[in-house]
This record gives C-alpha cells, sequence and structure tokens, in this order.
C-alpha cells in the first residue's frame, strides 16, 4: 500500500490505526507492506517510531510488542516530493524490490491521503511511468484510492475523471466515502432489505417525510484556509448526505453485488429533481457561525477563524429540501441540514411517517400525538429507535411519545469495526460496494451545481449567522415551517 | 476548563463538554447491569436559584423519577464573581428506585449546570444539546426571575409544557404581578401550569361538585356573594391561590368584573353575572406560629337560600364541603392531599396537555391583581 501524503493528517489519524487493527486481527497478511511518501526527511527506522506513536494514541487499540513487531516490518518511507515526476521511476523501484521481499505477489494500492488539488498531478505521473495498469507489478492488481472531494463541481470532477480514468480503469478507482464504512450505514441496507415487515410501508402513502442530519458541534479549527475553499455544501452534501439519502430511497438491488447495489443508488440520485436557479434559492438555506458556546467552550464566529477571509461568503451550514420524481417518493420531501459549530455531534436519518388519518381520543390533546419516527443514528451512539405513542398510566387519556431502542454498543458490545478498517479492506479484496461509482459522484455534482452557482452569484444579500451551539439559523426552521413540520430536535 | 465545585453536592464535577461520554462511564461504573435499568421517558429541565436551590432540588427529582423516568437537567445562574471567568460547569448524578412490583431498580440521570457571567446566554444552547432526543421536554420555571425571562422564552420554544410555581414569588408582589403577566402570554404558545393552581384542585373540585347535582346545579348562577378567608404569612400579601379561585369562578361562571378595592389585608371586588351582581370579599388573617398558610374557607351564597361552604377542618387534616340548601343539608370531607413540590410536579406531569381551564382563570387573576396594584 504507498500512502502519498505518509505523515498527513488523515494517515495519522485514520489510515495508519485502522491498517493496524485489521493486522492484529489477523486480517492482513504478514507480508502486507506500506509506503509512506512525504517530503520530511526521515528513514525507515524513524517512520516506524512516528507510527507507532500515532497508533499508542488510539485508546481502543495501542500498539501490542508481538502485532507491532510484524506489523513495523512491512512500513517503508520514502522521502519525496510527489509533484515532482522524477521521483515516480524511483518509486516503482522500489515498490518492486519491497515486493520481491515481502513476497506481494505484485499487488498495489495507491492511496491519495493528499489534497484535492494533486490528485491529478499524481495520477499522470502514475500513467506516464507505467504504474496504473492493472498487472504492473506482475501477476497482481493495481488499485487507486482516492479521497473525497472528487472534483469542487461538476466540471472539475468530470475533468478529474478523465485524468484517472485514461490511467486506471473503473473496477481499479475507489473513491472513498468513509460514511458508506459505517455499520449503520451498512446496517441501512439490511434493515430495509432483510426486514419483511418496513418494506409495503417505505413509501409516499406512508412515510410523510425524511430528514437527514449531519452536525458537527466544532468549527473549521485550523482548516479555515481548505474550508474557504469548500464550505458545507461541497464537504458534506454532495458526498456524505447524498449517499445517505441515496441508501434511504434506492429501491431493493436484485442482489448484494457491487453492481447491482451501485446501479441502484445511482438511479435513485438521478431521480432527485434538478432544480432550478430559483428552486436553488427557495428551498435551501445557507449561513455562518456566529459566536456561541459549544463543544463545552466558548466559540468564535466563522469570520473570526484563522485562515478565513473577514468578507466570507462560505457557507458552514446548508439546509435543502430534495424531492425525488419517481413512484415510490412522489411529494415525500427529504430535508437535509448540515453545518458546524452545531449543538450536537449527531448524524442520523429520521423516517417521520403519517399521522393516523382519524383522532379518535376525543378527550386526549391532539398535540400530544406526534408522528412515528423511525432513526437511524450514524453517529455517535449508533443504533435505530423507533418513536411510538403510549398511553400514560393513569385514569385520564394522556399520551405520550416513547422509544424503542436498538442500540450497537449495549447489544452488540462496544468495539465496532472503524469505517476506514472495512473500506480498506474491502478494498484490498476486491469488493467495491461501499465506494462510489463514477455515475453517483456525477449525478451528486450535478444535483447541487445549481445551489453552487446560484450562491456564487448572489452577492447582494448577508449570509445568516447563527449562534454557535444552536440548531441552526431561523431560515432553516422557516423551510420545513412553511409547510407545517419541524426539524427534529436531536 | 476551570472546575469549581461549589459547597452544595450536586453530584460528580464533570467536564461540560463530555457530559454524554462521562455519563456512560458512569453507568458502567454504577450498575448499569441486569440489577438496573436505566429510564427515560421525558427531558425535566429545570431552573433553580443557586446551587444550593439545585442542589434541595435533587431528592424532588429522585422522588418525580419513581413516576416519571426522565434526564433532567437543572440549570442556575452563578453569582457573578469579577476574576472568574465566563464558563460553565456540569455535575452528573443518579436517581435509583425500585419498583413496587419488584425487579430490577430503575435508574434516571440527573445533570445540573451553572452558568458564570456571559456564559449565561449560552444556557438555552448548552441544555439543547443535553437533551434526549425524541422524547418530550417539560420545562420547570422553579423561581420567578424576570431576568432570566428571556432564557425561559428560548427554551419554551422546545417545550411541551411550562411549569412555573408562583408561590416562590409570593413575598414579592411586583415579581408575581411580572410573572402572572408572562403567563398570559402564553411563552412558545405551548402548555402552561401554575402549581399553586394545583394547590387548589381540592378546593376547586369540591366547590365545582356542589353543582354537579341536578337538584342544585342551577344555584350556580345563583350566586350572589363569596367570602374567602386564608391565613397569611405575612400583612399585606395577595395570595395568589386566592385570585386564581376568583379567577376561576369568575371565568367558570362567566362574570364580568365591574370593581375591584383593597383595604388593608380585606379585599373585595363585584362582577356581573347574567342580571345580577356578584359580591366576592376576601379576608386574610395572619397565621399563628405552626400554622401552614392557605385558604381556610371558601363561602359562595345565593341569596338567602343556599349556602355552600368549604372549609378545612381544624385538627382532622380534611377539607369538608356542606352545601344547606331550603332547609336540606349536605355534606362532604375529603383528606387535604400531600402539596409537596414533587407530588404537585409529579402530578403536573401526569396530564401535561393545554388546560384552558386554568387559562381562563389565569387571564382573570392577572386581571385582579394588576386592578389591586393600580388602586391600592
Amino acid at each position: 500500500m504507498i500512502i502519498f501524503g505518509g505523515s498527513g493528517d488523515l494517515t495519522r489519524r485514520k489510515l495508519i490505526p485502522a491498517l493496524y487493527r485489521l493486522s492484529k486481527r489477523r486480517m492482513i497478511p504478514a507480508g502486507f507492506t506500506i509506503v509512506g511518501i512525504a517530503r520530511s526527511p526521515m528513514d525507515d527506522g524513524h517512520y516506524r517510531e512516528l507510527l507507532r506513536a500515532w497508533i499508542d494514541k488510539d485508546p481502543e487499540s495501542p500498539s501490542d510488542p508481538e502485532t507491532w513487531e510484524t506489523f513495523a516490518q512491512g512500513i517503508h518511507y520514502m522521502s519525496a516530493d510527489y509533484r515532482n515526476s522524477s521521483m515516480y521511476g524511483e518509486l516503482d523501484k522500489l515498490i518492486s524490490e519491497k515486493d520481491a521481499i515481502r513476497r506481494t505477489g505484485g499487488n498495489r494500492l495507491y492511496y491519495l491521503a493528499i489534497p484535492p488539488s494533486d490528485y491529478a498531478g499524481i495520477i499522470r505521473n502514475l500513467g506516464a511511468n507505467n504504474m496504473g495498469g492493472e498487472h504492473t507489478g506482475g501477476a497482481g492488481w493495481t488499485r487507486v484510492i482516492i479521497e473525497k472531494p472528487f472534483g469542487r463541481d461538476l466540471q472539475s470532477a468530470q475533468d478529474l475523471n478523465g485524468v484517472v480514468s485514461s490511467v486506471f480503469s473503473e473496477d481499479q478507482i475507489y473513491r472513498i466515502d468513509h460514511y458508506l464504512g459505517k455499520e449503520t450505514v451498512q446496517n441501512i441496507l439490511v434493515f430495509r432489505f432483510a426486514n419483511g415487515i418496513f418494506e409495503p410501508i417505505w413509501n409516499r402513502q406512508f412515510i410523510d417525510h425524511v430528514q437527514i442530519t449531519a452536525a458537527e458541534n466544532i468549527g473549521v479549527g485550523s482548516r479555515g484556509a481548505y474550508y474557504e475553499e469548500a464550505g458545507a455544501l461541497r464537504d458534506m452534501v454532495q458526498n456524505h448526505v447524498l449517499q445517505l439519502l441515496a441508501l434511504v430511497a434506492m429501491e431493493p438491488p436484485p442482489d448484494f453485488s457491487p453492481a447491482a447495489v451501485r446501479s441502484e443508488k445511482a438511479k435513485v440520485l438521478r431521480s432527485v429533481r434538478s432544480f432550478t436557479p430559483e428552486d436553488a434559492r427557495r428551498l435551501s438555506v445557507r449561513a455562518q457561525y456566529g459566536p456561541g458556546f459549544t463543544g463545552g467552550k466558548e466559540a468564535q464566529g466563522y469570520l473570526a477563524e484563522r485562515g478565513v477571509a473577514p468578507d466570507s461568503r462560505t457557507e458552514t451550514y446548508a439546509a435543502i429540501k430534495f424531492n425525488i420524481d419517481n413512484w415510490r417518493w412522489a411529494n415525500v420531501p427529504f430535508y437535509v441540514r448540515t453545518g458546524k459549530n452545531l449543538a450536537k455531534r449527531v448524524t442520523e436519518i429520521a423516517i417521520v411517517f403519517q399521522r393516523t388519518p382519524h383522532f379518535i381520543f376525543r378527550n386526549a390533546p391532539r398535540d400530544q400525538v406526534e408522528s412515528n419516527v423511525l432513526a437511524f443514528r450514524i453517529q455517535p451512539d449508533e443504533g435505530i429507535t423507533l418513536k411510538i405513542t403510549a398511553k400514560l398510566p393513569g385514569q385520564a387519556m394522556e399520551m405520550r411519545p416513547v422509544n424503542m431502542d436498538f442500540r450497537y454498543g449495549s447489544t452488540f458490545g462496544p468495539h465496532l469495526a472503524e469505517a476506514y478498517e472495512r473500506l480498506l479492506l474491502d478494498c484490498m479484496l476486491g469488493d467495491p460496494t461501499l465506494f462510489n461509482r463514477i455515475d453517483s459522484v456525477e449525478v451528486a455534482w450535478s444535483l447541487i451545481q445549481p445551489f453552487l452557482d446560484t450562491w456564487e452569484d448572489d452577492r447582494s444579500s448577508p449570509i445568516p449567522q447563527y449562534a454557535s451551539g444552536s440548531w441552526g439559523p431561523a431560515e432553516a426552521d422557516e423551510l420545513l415551517a412553511s409547510e407545517n413540520r419541524n426539524w427534529r430536535l436531536l | 476548563m476551570n472546575s469549581i465545585p461549589p459547597a452544595e453536592n450536586l453530584g460528580i464535577p464533570v467536564d461540560i463538554a463530555a457530559v454524554e461520554k462521562q455519563l456512560v462511564t458512569f453507568w458502567k461504573s454504577t450498575g448499569d447491569t441486569a440489577a438496573a435499568v436505566r429510564a427515560c421517558s421525558c427531558n425535566l429541565v429545570s431552573f433553580a436559584r443557586s446551587g444550593k436551590e439545585a442542589s434541595q432540588f435533587l431528592p424532588v427529582l429522585a422522588r418525580i423519577s419513581e413516576w416519571h423516568p426522565s434526564r433532567s437537567i437543572t440549570a442556575f445562574v452563578e453569582p457573578d464573581e469579577p476574576l472568574d471567568p465566563p464558563d460553565i460547569h456540569a455535575w452528573i448524578s443518579a436517581q435509583c428506585s425500585v419498583p413496587l412490583s419488584g425487579g430490577p431498580q430503575v435508574c434516571c440521570e440527573a445533570i445540573t449546570i451553572a452558568a458564570r457571567h456571559r456564559a449565561r446566554r449560552n444556557l438555552p444552547n448548552v441544555i439543547l444539546s443535553l437533551l434526549v432526543p425524541d422524547l418530550p421536554i417539560y420545562l420547570y420555571w422553579r423561581s420567578f426571575r424576570i431576568a432570566d425571562r428571556d432564557l425561559i422564552q428560548q427554551l419554551a420554544r422546545f417545550s411541551r409544557l411550562l411549569i412555573v410555581d408562583s408561590h416562590q414569588s409570593r413575598e414579592d408582589p411586583q415579581n408575581r404581578l411580572q410573572l402572572l403577566q408572562f403567563l398570559t402570554e402564553r411563552p412558545g404558545g405551548n402548555a402552561m401550569r401554575d402549581l399553586n393552581w394545583s394547590r387548589i384542585t381540592a378546593w376547586r373540585d369540591l366547590i365545582a361538585q356542589f353543582f354537579d347535582s341536578p337538584g342544585l346545579s342551577r344555584y350556580a348562577h345563583e350566586v350572589s356573594e363569596v367570602e374567602i378567608i386564608r391565613n397569611l404569612d405575612h400583612p399585606g400579601s395577595i395570595p395568589t391561590r386566592t385570585l386564581l379561585l376568583t379567577g376561576w369562578l369568575a371565568s367558570s361562571l362567566g362574570w364580568r368584573r365591574i370593581s375591584a378595592e383593597r383595604a388593608g389585608d380585606r379585599w373585595s371586588s363585584v362582577w356581573k353575572s347574567r342580571n345580577r351582581e356578584v359580591r366576592v370579599n376576601f379576608t386574610g388573617i395572619l397565621s399563628e406560629p405552626g400554622q401552614v398558610p392557605g385558604i381556610n374557607s371558601v363561602t359562595l351564597r345565593a341569596g338567602s337560600r343556599a349556602e355552600f361552604v368549604v372549609s378545612v377542618e381544624q385538627g382532622s387534616h380534611c377539607i369538608s364541603a356542606v352545601a344547606a340548601v331550603e332547609g336540606s343539608r349536605l355534606t362532604h370531607s375529603v383528606p387535604e392531599e400531600l402539596l409537596d413540590e414533587s407530588s404537585l410536579l409529579i402530578a403536573e406531569l401526569s396530564q401535561t396537555g393545554d388546560d384552558s381551564v386554568f387559562r381562563a382563570a389565569l387571564t382573570e387573576a392577572y386581571e385582579l391583581e394588576k386592578a389591586f396594584s393600580q388602586n391600592h
């Protein structure tokens, strides 16, 4: 596994701990080899020490002598600037040497853990040095994992795909969205398609609307400069949120094969109603966080963050109403919201069912009866909750919503595999089910392109502000209130 | 975070940023096993005036949790100390009880938070971040202070029910008037209650039951005089319960107020009912040492033909109702109910819908109080 960005943040926080855990669980073979590439001058010994320090910071799985010894044997480092085309010949030679020594069978996995602006350059260089072919290293396979964002709009995504597909075939390309590796996300499909009782009510006749929330209770921190170029729409909606929408809304695939699942996801995304510029203005809300209190401390506003322009118009919050034009979902709105510095860190999908058609309890307050809600909690505290109404014990016909809970932690134990463990292993095994195919990526960009364009053009009106620690701007509440609905208080 | 535990026992101090995480650890360490079940059917958010009041409230919460298992969040604002930073502290504790039917003990979690300086304005958002999703939110504003009005208004937007206790404002007529006004404005548009309304439930029941009998119902609209005698804990006060009771009679029987006068501890008001006037007189008697302040007796007269009296029976812990109508006499006695804070809150949380009868009585009570304060 060749990691471009071998000393970067993603490698430190996610990749190395995930690989170590896989090694500890005997999920990767003894010959598994890492080649980290970064500019810092360092030898293999120092790189190993660095990686061990990172692993030891993982409270779930710090290093142990036995696992570490074998894991460390496969760690190598190459000090080089991956923007420099002359390094690729040397890299190819190094990989071939390690392949021969550690008997990896010629299998190569390139991981682009680098800024997106460098993706195309690396891919071109791999191609120019004949390092992208399926059997570059002999009989083995060659694959590439590309982190999101894949492009920064529809045109750049298509351009990037043009570069990537000139070197790799689609079945070699693994566009990663770590949300799809989470147990609860995978469980959406199991819940929908392995339980007979839900499919009959999973449609417009029973469901009033769907809410998808991806909320963070931290600000941009030291990533202000990056975030200025991204914003909530690119950072979250185009990828994570639309992927969640696709999993909830897709038709049952004929089987759980990668092609079948990915085709159904792409199909439902193509059914999402596209937006005119007027729709984009009317059916969306963007905002920036202001000062407040969140995550246990006072928070400054976005415009005061390091790396953020004082007159920035980058959104840290986005809420959009989507509609899906097909038989299953006609007239069922999908409301999505995402933001930074909100009240809680929580990602969930809530299926809000229609109310009873007739209320027979005349002496009971009608407003005590709320809609049934089926909520998939993606993070934290992964699980599923069904909200139902129950009678409160006593003389009066008093009703109260109660929750029926399934929690992964209490049912299956607290040790869930990290999303990256699952996804890295799937890639090595050649299973792209949980990775994004290019058609899904492009249709997702095409869906949000009207918002990108409209928001870019609209420089006259001020961007709404919301207090850090709140649930977002009042304008987002109005988006639902105008249709007699409310965002869920999570 | 700078954490300064107050002298009062509020539980285990925890970092406000890690309350949920600490609760998980806490439950693991204190019996999240087959011997104990974590329960939660609602969020109960309370405001206290001080850390001391918050700690005194914890046993009340424990009792409530036996009937209404909840995540309780009690907030208070710490006094400003110029050198202290503007921060928020948190404490967690468990409320456990063994069900009468046996089985494992049922435990609920209590979170107490304190804000200092300008961190006060962040309390609503901090509380929002600690709520259990999907469960109803009940807001108990234990001690009204007009300065906290903005906090309550923000939280009332999300709450199904707002409960106050006007009894806590009994020594400050201006504060009480502001409270009644606040309630009549119906913050958040949601249901609301006053524990003082519940304190007179037995009185209202017994008075209403006089007129439930088909043979006596017509006298309800023939009442021409009402006399309320009440013990006072200090002279010059206008007890809210008396106001609410009068407001209830007026709104239920369709009276329209004509005048209101006050002289010392005696007050009177005149109302128009259909084609007759109704005079309501209040007499306040200073409580003797050891005597609990409250309504002593309520007498309703329909000319000289009928008299209906509800009164406390001295020394028997009973309230009796006597109807003397054209020579016949009917009596009914009921034990005085336990009216401590937890019992009242348990009752309020058992009926959380909008109470239009209370709202109508409250409106009349507020207008009457306003008239008294203007005419005094």
